[in-house]
């Protein structure tokens, strides 16, 4: 026993060696994917700029000037002043907490309900995955805007009510995509082995198809990312987003879209942020999505 | 080897799965498994030998405490494994009965490493060991099945398919189990890798006293690991008995037909006959035929055999045979 | 003998991102009118890629770099595709493992075995409907007008064989390559397949390559076996040699591994195949070879004349009886 003790006491220290060595690599993989990485330091940047804007911003965001309305931008407003004159960069800096704190939450929002639901339908079938199922069908039926309008009514024109909106018409797409992935990964042997070991429906649930439904969860949520925004903006096109004067991006554009002839940068500047947003959210996804699958790190190292 | 002790008895074992396509009013179902009876003895290595659609798949996994069986009782060292249509509680004999599969691709979660694999099961079976006796027991746990500790940190996709079988056996030896259940578990590895597997399997079933299901469609490997063989047929047990006095005198035409057709066999070249050659092709276990069901490819079938379904009995000293001319013509 | 076809210095690579493989590398061998040819080898020794090469049917990323492949005497890799379409189908035909993936499930079978008379002949399918009957009672579909008019899902596995190969033969091809057409089937239903194939192949006078993995089958059909390993030929010869005086220790190792002895421990042999990107220097099999020495870690080892059949090995000295 003390020999066999000798043998083996330094397995585990070296198997803890090799588990950092492969969380580095993890790390590794995200940091030559090039692309993902600028994604990363836009989406820092851009939420460093909005909370920034909690202490500093070049110009109070709120102040209208309508002798300085609808100018390009300039030395002393970067990024031009809008329709009613206010500084566009302090706007789009205060905007940011709307617009990302909006995406963001109600993302997570919906990824965690529909990945939830979507486990517990494909795991155990039968009369659970009938009703959930039956459940994210109609909700798939029922029109955002519908929707939107009818929580307004409820709980009153505001963030609140935006993220409930956008989780609510998002959360059936997660649910109906992971169940779908879980109907194959139940079939695998290793799902089997763990039943065989005695592991509780919910480990095997956390532990053993949750890992693996991430590959598609993150995908749909990068991609949900940008478009939470746009639905953000198209809300608050309608009136049934964030309440101007609040400077959220999607109602910018509304407010300068009038202007757009005679003064495009009104609706182009917070277009231009809005894009990159969504286009860094899917790239970082995509590296995540590599860098979180052993596989797929496998292959990028030997490439 | 095998004692007298019997470890595992199936009572007239029936699973039928329900066809959804099934003519109105009309239920249709696969008999899959259809009154099987068999004992399985401490120590033996039983071969269920049968080809698609012979339901030792099913039978496998009923034994493995995976599907619970519409009738019939599934008996472990006097202890039904299923109360009624659900698993028994008894969390000890669970942990006795223990299964590996066919596809070495699948066997494995391949976001977890090989030792968190192997260290789950291990904290399962022992409470409250430390991290260091977990580290312990996982690398001896690799080293009986032939690996080395540098696989205790691979992802499953690092490894061969021989390789993710061994994890994959050595997963189950984790639970200290007594009978190993061992599905086509080298149907889809290399000709050249397969012994590597097989002879992890022989070593581990004398170190840790083991009971094996050994489930395959190979003739030639039944030969080389078993003790005994059931072969199966449309949801039965056509012929049980030794291997070794089977592959001398088959009985059952099914067995013959199978000895006679399959190339491994014939290179062990014990029997062979021509009048067995493979004819016709199994038919659906939807709709059985009308008294045997082996009689729409049997060479030697009767009128009896077209009405009468031929009862498993033993025609001779350990040999049990389901055949109502198995003795009459060779 | 006539040489039906000539395959010199033939060089199959595939371009992947992470390099070269050379899935056939520098592979000679010739084919003789009527006799079945079996190509043994396990996952990664080039055997499908070969059989597709000598049907033409080599995809990017893979590419045929080098050599030529004589059929009739005329070179296969010269062909445009178009002139590839007359020969494929009519004077060579494939076969394949999975009937599932190529039986189009919306038509018929007897449809489908009508089109691939059409394609050689013109007309519309509808003009061969009692060719395509006909071919099937030639590959012994009981009860075939009926069965004609069934879907590719109403039939079973072994039947479905049975209707690719009737397609197969439709045009009475000269050669026939059959790429592991019966893995897929059970062993009674394979054998009868097997069978079904080679008396065909005798009725139509035509040559056959079957590769395959199961050595042991190759040894019952094949009149000669060519045991392939990591894109090279090891060995080729006669049946007869390979399974009572295997040479190479591969094929040694690979006949030992089938032949299962009662209640002994197994045979294998050590280790896996070798990358194909950067296969071992020498002798490919070298890393995993029992009598492997100096020489074969160094020097790739020529196909060489031994006891009647061809060997790629050291250990034996051409001509000689052993080394």
């Amino acid at each position: 026993m003390e020999l066999a003790n000798t043998r083996y006491n330094n397995v585990l220290s070296q198997i803890k060696q090799e588990k950092t060595k492969r969380r580095r690599e993890l790390l590794e993989t995200l940091r030559k994917n090039k692309w993902a990485l600028a994604s990363l330091y836009i989406i820092i940047a851009l939420c460093a700029m909005s909370l920034v804007s909690f202490i500093y911003t070049p110009y109070n965001p709120f102040q209208f000037n309508l002798a300085i309305a609808r100018q390009p931008p300039s030395l002393s407003h970067p990024l031009g002043t809008d329709e009613l004159g206010r500084d566009i960069l302090s706007r789009i800096m205060y905007g940011g907490r709307y617009t990302l704190g909006i995406s963001f939450i109600s993302v997570t929002l919906g990824a965690l309900i529909g990945v939830a639901l979507g486990i517990l339908a494909g795991y155990n079938g039968g009369k659970v995955d009938t009703v959930i199922m039956r459940i994210v069908d109609i909700m798939l039926a029922f029109p955002t805007i519908l929707l939107a309008i009818a929580l307004v009514a409820a709980v009153g024109q505001g963030v609140k009510s935006l993220i409930l909106a956008i989780s609510i018409t998002t959360f059936p797409v997660y649910a109906r995509l992971v169940r779908g992935t879980v109907l194959q990964i139940v079939n695998e042997d290793y799902i089997t082995a763990a039943k065989l070991i005695g592991l509780s429906s919910y480990k095997i649930m956390v532990k053993h198809v949750l890992p693996n439904t991430m590959s598609v969860v993150i995908v749909q949520m990068s991609y949900y990312m940008g478009l939470s925004i746009l639905l953000a903006s198209a809300l608050g096109f309608l009136g049934l987003g964030v309440p101007p004067p609040k400077p959220e991006w999607g109602t910018m554009i509304g407010g300068g879209r009038i202007y757009f002839f005679s003064a495009p940068h009104i609706v182009v500047i917070p277009g231009i942020f809005i894009f990159i947003t969504s286009l860094a959210f899917n790239l970082l996804g995509d590296g995540l999505r590599e860098a979180l699958d052993p596989k797929l790190r496998g292959l990028l190292r030997r490439g | 080897m095998g004692s007298d002790e019997s470890i595992l008895i199936l009572e007239r074992v029936k699973k039928y799965f329900p066809l959804s396509l099934g003519l109105r009013g009309k239920k249709l179902y696969v008999r899959a498994v259809d009154d099987v009876s068999l004992t399985i003895r401490k120590g033996e290595t039983i071969a269920l030998v049968g080809e698609s659609g012979s339901g030792k798949t099913t039978l496998g996994r009923i034994i493995a405490g995976l599907l619970p069986p519409d009738e019939g009782r599934v008996i472990y060292r006097g202890i039904d494994l299923y109360n009624g249509n659900v698993l028994s509680k008894n969390k000890e004999l669970r942990f006795k009965i223990q299964a590996i599969f066919q596809n070495p691709d699948t066997s494995l979660n391949p976001r977890m490493m090989i030792y968190d694999t192997l260290a789950e099961a291990i904290r399962v079976r022992n409470n409250g060991l430390t991290e260091e006796e977990v580290a312990e027991k996982a690398a001896v746990l690799l080293e009986n099945v032939g690996l080395n500790l540098d696989h205790l940190t691979k992802y499953p996709h690092e490894l061969s398919g021989g390789e993710k079988q061994r994890v994959a056996i050595a997963r189950a030896l984790a639970m200290n189990p007594e009978v190993l259940i061992a599905d086509e578990i080298v149907s889809a590895l290399d000709v050249s890798v397969r012994a590597q597997v097989l002879n992890v399997l022989i070593d581990v079933k004398d170190k840790y006293d083991l009971t094996i299901v050994f489930i395959t469609h190979d003739m030639g490997l039944v030969w080389s690991i078993s003790d005994k063989i059931a072969v199966m047929y449309l949801g039965r047990i056509v012929e049980y008995g030794d291997t070794e006095s089977v592959f001398r005198r088959p009985l059952h035409p099914y067995t013959r037909m199978l000895l006679t057709s399959s190339p491994t066999a014939s290179l062990i070249g014990y029997y062979r006959n021509d009048k067995y050659k493979a004819r016709g092709e199994p038919p659906s276990p939807v709709n059985p035929p009308k008294g045997c069901r082996f009689n729409t490819r049997c060479p030697i079938a009767r009128d009896k055999c077209f009405e009468e379904d031929p009862p498993l009995s033993e025609l001779a000293k350990n040999r049990w045979v389901a055949c109502h001319r198995a003795l009459e013509e060779e | 003998m006539s040489i039906v076809l000539d395959v010199r210095n033939l060089k199959v690579y595939y371009e992947l991102g992470n390099g070269v493989v050379k899935a056939v590398d520098n592979v000679s061998f010739q084919l003789y009118k009527g006799e079945v040819l079996g190509i043994a080898g396990e996952s990664g020794s080039g055997k499908s890629t070969l059989g597709q090469a000598i049907a033409g049917l080599i995809r990017p990323p893979g590419r045929i770099v080098g050599g030529q492949i004589l059929f009739k005497g005329k070179n296969l890799l010269e062909l445009s595709e178009s002139e590839w379409r007359k020969i494929r189908g009519k004077e060579i035909s494939v076969i394949f493992q999975d009937p599932n993936s190529y039986l189009n499930p919306v038509y018929t079978v007897g449809f489908q075995v009508a089109e691939a008379v059409e394609a050689h002949n013109g007309g519309s399918p509808k003009h061969y409907i009692h060719k395509a009957i006909e071919l099937l009672k030639m590959v012994r579909i009981a009860d075939a007008p009926r069965r004609a008019v069934n879907y590719p899902f109403q039939l079973s596995g072994g039947m479905k064989q049975r209707v690719l190969t009737s397609i197969a033969i439709a045009n009475k091809p000269e050669l026939i390559i059959a790429d592991e057409p019966t893995s897929a089937l059970d062993v009674t239903v394979q054998a009868e397949v097997v069978e079904l194939l080679l008396e065909l192949k005798k009725e139509l006078g035509s040559s056959m390559i079957f590769i395959t993995h199961d050595l042991p089958l190759l040894l019952e059909i094949a009149d000669r076996i060519m045991v392939m390993y990591a894109g090279k030929i090891v060995e080729l010869g006669s049946s007869h040699h390979i399974r009572n005086n295997p040479l190479h220790p591969y094929t040694r190792g690979l006949l030992e591994s089938v032949r299962y002895e009662r209640k002994a421990k197994l045979k294998s042999i050590p280790g896996s195949i070798p990358s194909l990107i950067s296969p071992p220097p020498g002798c490919r099999f070298a890393p995993r070879c029992p009598f492997a020495y100096e020489k074969c870690r160094k020097i790739e080892p020529p196909l060489k004349q031994v006891d009647g059949r061809l060997v790629a090995c050291h250990l034996f000295n051409e001509g000689g009886n052993d080394g």
